[in-house]
């Protein structure tokens, strides 16, 4: 029989990094994803950190069970710093994003340990389709400061339609949407599922729009609930009752997924009041924090329709917040096409793990040189994967996962007999275009006895901006130009140019952007000579 | 089940075949320079374009050499079918293997299903009987007339049910005993200037609710912390 039975080979591993909570799973011996179970039978690790004291961290909902003991000392939603210079310091040290975050990953791996006792080496973390370079780097660096070998990183919405896929017929041709509203972010992706092939067609994100929102929203309704029965203090000011209220709105939140109407008590000193709310009355109260997630899924179809994916076949619901009902019905309401809530709090851990076997797989069979038919494959990888498996994770036979640029990248340069100080970001590969991409762009120097030409390479987050893009000039050096607020640099090619170079005289810039869009490599080429200058922007 | 011949294979029998019918004369296709696609049996005297035989040659003798030839090559294919048909069966086995995996996956998903269910109702239905208990009891705190009528006891039947459905109280709040986070959350923080105290329970405020296996909802106190000036 044509399965492995070996025990002993590690699994590769998918974790799901939310800005709430946090998730990993694996592939079990039935070819199944799971969710480990941690702490107190739970597979959401609360995604907190409290520094306890100087050599103490606590992780996780103990972390919030202590918070108000030391909430200067509490960390919540990280991953929202995750490529910034925020940082804080306790006791004594300073604390970046990655190494707070890689204290969340290492525990996940500890409740993994506990649950398969297998150590976590190989792992894949998803991110936001939306994310940026430099955050996508900064969730690496933590997966490497966990001390993870990461694989990969993959988009949140492409893990899910991963997930998704396993279960849907595997014959089937369909094109979906998934409306990913996670505790602190928002993604809308579609995806066309085809025979077990997964291809994303267009993405699109915000990073302000999560159910934090709702919480907050009920919060201040608390607080002016009690104002109007006891007055004008700001109970929010108080900082015990306004953690104990913050968590009262999320469980408040959460039973009106279940219940018409619940009722809260707010205890605010030695007063209490009482504050009853119908599920109608909490849709109304929010219903404008829904209209920009309703107004993506129609620029998310747009683009989708003009990539020649016109009828969407459902809408699947991620992310812990798609649980609130209102998103549900508004989406059948404005759309009229069926959604399927979809494992909304695992579906994207699950699709990392199926991401992560695979990637084993390709791994396994390079390094063994072996046949993807032979069996003895099969004793270099964890159990439960059989042939079917490996065949299919080498595209033999379907399960391609093919992805999108999540930026559009290119590189700053003058505008052609417009002056010395006109300046315009070139662009090469555009945001939701196919990856693997490989594009090559011509340039030309602008003077005489030109000694160097420099490259600063960009990327933009605006659909389909216009090429090239005038950017307004600034003072001398790196400040020569100014970026608009949707560009970033990512860094310079620098090419020195030998003596003489006439002005005209061609450069050529070759831009490769990786098969999960996470590895750019920039080529600049001086085709007279030959003369090339290389920089990879890794993730 | 019989593999499709390589065109080569086709291509050299019907060299073959001309051959041995017709001699030399009237051979149609000419033998393949090299044995391509029938590695690794190596032909010693193998006949060439160069090196045809003639009219004048004894028919016998080729004859032999040909059907050596074929011997040796039909054991070569007879090996490879062989193979074939083990890799086949193989992946058959794997196929049954994998649906049956994939059905007994389906039925425990199913039963898990089920009983998710089941358990997803009956935790909100607990969740509720939970908040009502505190409910009552903060109702009892709060107001003085509550503690004598009737609402000790539907507060007692309340814990009742609660037990019966494997949900139980716990208590581990004892003013001046240690915090564990672990088990206790805190709602606030009491100022001390006692720092024996600091970190230790100040009051409990609501009983922790639990199963065998899992807090349903965690015991809320309130923790005193040492400052220096209080």
């Amino acid at each position: 029989m044509a399965t492995n039975t070996s025990e002993t080979v590690e699994r590769y591993y998918g974790i799901d990094f939310g800005t709430t909570y946090s998730c990993i799973a694996y592939i079990d011996e039935y070819g199944r994803a799971e969710v480990v179970t941690g702490e107190n039978q739970s597979f959401a690790l609360p995604s907190i950190v409290l520094f306890e004291s100087a050599d103490r961290v606590i992780i996780g909902q103990e972390a919030k069970n202590r918070a108000k003991l030391q909430p200067d000392r509490v960390i919540e939603r990280v991953k929202r710093f995750m490529g910034t210079d925020w940082s804080t310091t306790q006791y004594g040290r300073r604390w970046s994003p990655e190494e707070i975050a890689a204290e969340i990953l290492k525990r996940l791996a500890e409740w993994t340990t506990n649950h398969n006792r297998e150590t976590v080496r190989d792992v894949v973390i998803t991110v936001p389709a939306y994310f940026s370079f430099e955050k996508r780097n900064a969730i690496q660096r933590s997966g490497k400061a966990a001390g993870f070998n990461v694989h990969a990183l993959v988009n949140e919405p492409t893990a899910a339609a991963i997930s998704y896929g396993k279960t849907s017929d595997s014959n089937l041709d369909e094109t979906v949407l998934v409306y990913d509203l996670g505790g602190g972010t928002f993604d809308t992706t579609v995806i066309n599922i085809n025979a077990g092939d997964i291809t994303v067609i267009c993405s699109g994100g915000d990073g302000s729009i999560g159910g934090r929102l709702w919480d907050e929203r009920l919060i201040e309704y608390f607080k002016d609930s009690w104002q109007r029965q006891h007055g004008n203090e700001d109970i929010l000011e108080d900082n015990v009752t306004h953690q104990t209220v913050a968590e009262q709105a999320e469980q408040f939140k959460r039973s009106l997924t279940s219940l018409e109407a619940n009722s809260l008590f707010i205890q605010h000193r030695a007063d209490r009041t009482e504050v009853d709310m119908t599920r109608d009355n909490f849709d109304h109260l929010t219903a404008d924090l829904l209209t920009p997630t309703i107004l993506h899924i129609e620029q998310t179809m747009r683009i989708a329709r003009e990539k020649g994916y016109p009828i969407i076949t459902k809408i699947l619901l991620v992310g812990g917040s798609s649980y609130m009902t209102q998103v549900k019905r508004e989406i059948e309401n404005k759309f009229g096409l069926e959604t399927l809530l979809y494992q909304p709090d695992q579906a994207v851990a699950k699709g990392a793990a199926y991401y992560a076997r695979d990637i084993q797989i390709r791994n396994v069979l390079e390094e063994t040189g072996l046949d993807p038919d032979d069996p003895d494959i099969l004793k270099s990888l964890p159990a439960g994967i059989t042939v079917e498996d490996v065949q299919a994770a080498t595209g033999n036979s379907g399960r391609r996962v093919v992805d999108v640029a999540s930026r559009n990248f290119g590189s700053v340069g003058l505008i052609p007999g417009s002056g010395i100080d006109a300046y315009a970001i070139f662009y090469l590969i555009y945001k939701n275009s196919q990856v693997p991409s490989d594009i090559e762009r011509d340039f030309v120097t602008t003077v005489d006895n030109q000694r160097s030409l420099e490259f600063s390479i960009v990327e933009s987050n605006i659909e389909g901006p216009v090429d090239p893009e005038p950017i307004s000039s600034g003072g001398q050096g790196d400040d020569r130009f100014v970026l608009p607020e949707h560009a970033t640099k990512l860094g310079h090619v620098y090419l020195n140019l030998p003596d003489a170079t006439v002005a005209g005289t061609p450069v050529t810039l070759r831009f490769r952007l990786s098969e999960d869009g996470g590895r750019l490599l920039i080529t600049a080429t001086l085709p007279k000579n030959g003369d090339s200058m290389d920089l990879e922007i890794i993730v | 089940m019989i593999p499709e011949l390589p065109q080569k294979v086709k291509k050299w029998w019907r060299g073959l075949r001309t051959f041995h019918l017709s001699g030399p004369d009237h051979v149609e296709e000419p033998f393949p320079a090299k044995n391509e696609g029938l590695e690794p049996i190596a032909l010693q005297d193998e006949p060439t374009i160069d090196d045809e035989p003639t009219i004048d040659h004894d028919v016998t003798d080729a004859t032999r050499n040909v059907t050596e030839v074929l011997e040796t090559h039909l054991s070569a294919l007879s090996e490879k079918l062989d193979s074939l048909d083990s890799r086949i069966q193989s992946k058959d086995e794997q196929g049954e293997s994998r649906k049956d995996r994939q059905i007994s996956g389906l039925i425990d998903e199913l039963k898990l299903l089920k009983s998710g269910l089941y358990n997803q109702k009956a935790d909100a239905l607990i969740e509720s009987l939970i908040t009502l208990h505190l409910h009552f009891h903060m109702t009892i705190v709060v107001t003085p007339e509550a503690g004598v009528g009737p609402f000790p006891s539907l507060l007692k039947e309340l814990e009742m049910i609660l037990q019966a459905n494997g949900v139980r109280q716990y208590s581990g709040g004892e003013k001046g005993g240690p915090f564990d986070g672990g088990r206790q959350q805190v709602v606030s923080v009491v100022d001390t200037g006692d720092e024996s105290l600091d970190n230790t329970v100040a009051e409990q405020v609501n009983i922790g609710f639990e199963t065998a296996d899992k807090i349903i909802r965690y015991e809320t106190v309130t923790v005193y912390r040492f400052v220096d000036k209080v």
